[in-house]
């Protein structure tokens, strides 16, 4: 490895370690259960310092990773975790970690995230994208590698059934 | 050239997010107001979507440490990590807490009783903590019952926001010990963060209201009725008493 190859890779580990949150948390999204989620996440570091050296300095890392980790699930990770199934939860069971007793949990906030958790995969790996990430809808379709036009009708959808879910449950609760 | 086009749910939706150009979302906005239909379309829309960034901010907080694989022997905080000490009681120490704020509690330390503990959690707030919060009164009672359920007591939104000096924000279930303590959030015209805390005490351990500054932050406790209550932030004393009173008169 080259001294350039050498600093690139440290530049991209460095960046990691901090972003580390933020790509576990989308992993919990995109596949709906906390022990994926590790393995996606921890998958993605391997794969991103592997081929740190198609990593353009200068660029968005986060989206970078993200982009990597998406592919991972999609094109490997999602199968393995199909065939497993038995002990496995299924693909449709969302499982969230624990807040456990002590720690300082908002319970309004939690019934909307799994709301959004009840969400088609594809629906709400995009909201987390676009409305919890803040990224545009064009950096949105690059993470994904879809069309700005799916991207739009993801979101549409997502809006129309969490509008009406939300309401519903406010009106529940007043 | 696609002006006059029907606007489907998709057009709509870039609308909200801000995802069209100026001319098209002025003329968005006119075909809107001119059509009651298309109304209510768009409110069918109308999703909170800071709720939805909001509720996902805890997730960061239960995140692992980064792997090993990083070199990080550290385990890295993300910046939004919020402190609460009884989680040093628990099980984070170590590690988490590694740096300024293992400093921060070693040194002294908060008060062994609940209310020192939220006196120093509170001391981490700033105005901006809660400034960006701007909420439907819907919500604010949504959360509200849920959160004050948990101490099984009834809270009504009226009764946080007639007081008249606070502009009440938030409300959270934080814990101390494994008992559920609720955290109401406020800030004062002045732009300073205050909080309402209140866990359920002993029966038949009222307590008179005293004052005390707790901190450097201004502060009122009292205990009536099977819970106890701090009210702080701050450091306008007399406005803390008095708001403080208000409080033990509604709730």
């Amino acid at each position: 490895m080259s001294l350039t190859q050498d600093t690139i890779q440290n530049e991209v580990r460095q960046g990691l370690i901090p972003l580390f949150p933020r790509l576990w948390r989308y992993c919990i999204v995109v596949t709906g259960n906390p022990d994926r989620a590790n393995d996606v996440a921890q998958a993605a570091c391997v794969r991103a310092l592997e081929k740190a050296h198609q990593f353009q300095a200068g660029t968005k890392l986060d989206r970078w990773v993200f982009r990597i980790a998406q592919r991972l699930w999609l094109n490997e990770l999602r199968s393995d975790a199909v065939r497993q199934g038995g002990g496995m939860a299924t693909l449709d069971e969302i499982d969230l970690p624990d807040p456990g007793p002590d720690a300082e949990t908002n319970a309004y906030a939690r019934q909307v995230m799994m709301e959004v958790m009840g969400l088609p995969e594809a629906q709400r790996t995009t909201v987390l994208l676009v409305y919890v990430e803040g990224y545009s809808y064009r950096e949105a379709c690059e993470i994904l590698d879809i069309p700005i036009g799916t991207v739009m009708s993801r979101l549409a959808a997502a809006r129309t059934s969490l509008t009406k879910k939300l309401r519903t449950e406010k009106g529940m609760m007043s | 050239m696609t002006s006059y086009a029907t606007l489907t749910d998709e057009d709509l939706t870039a609308f909200l997010d801000g995802e069209v150009s100026e001319a098209r979302s002025r003329e968005i906005e006119a075909r809107v107001n001119a059509d009651p239909y298309l109304q209510q379309r768009l409110e069918a829309l109308a999703l909170d979507t800071e709720l939805i960034h909001d509720a996902f901010g805890d997730l960061l907080l239960q995140a692992p440490g980064a792997p090993a694989l990083l070199g990080s022997s550290a385990v890295t905080a993300p910046p939004t990590r919020r402190i609460w000490p009884s989680l040093v009681a628990a099980s984070l120490a170590g590690a988490l807490f590694a740096g300024g704020l293992g400093a921060f509690f070693a040194d002294g330390g908060p008060q062994n009783d609940w209310r020192g503990y939220v006196a120093s959690y509170q001391a981490l707030y700033v105005g901006k903590t809660l400034s960006h919060l701007d909420r439907s009164d819907g919500t604010k009672a949504a959360e509200l019952a849920i959160v004050a359920d948990t101490i099984g007591k009834d809270i009504a939104l009226d009764a946080l926001t007639a007081e008249g000096s606070l502009d009440y924000k938030r409300a959270q279930i934080l814990g101390f010990k494994g008992r559920p303590l609720i955290q109401l959030a406020f800030l004062s015209k002045m732009g300073e963060p205050l909080a309402l805390c209140i866990i359920r005490g002993e029966a038949g351990a009222d307590e008179a209201m005293t004052s005390a500054a707790m901190e450097g932050l201004s502060a009122a406790s009292w205990a009536r009725d099977g819970f106890a209550y701090i009210l702080i932030g701050g450091t306008d004393q007399a406005a803390v008493d008095s708001a403080a009173q208000h409080f033990a008169a509604v709730l």
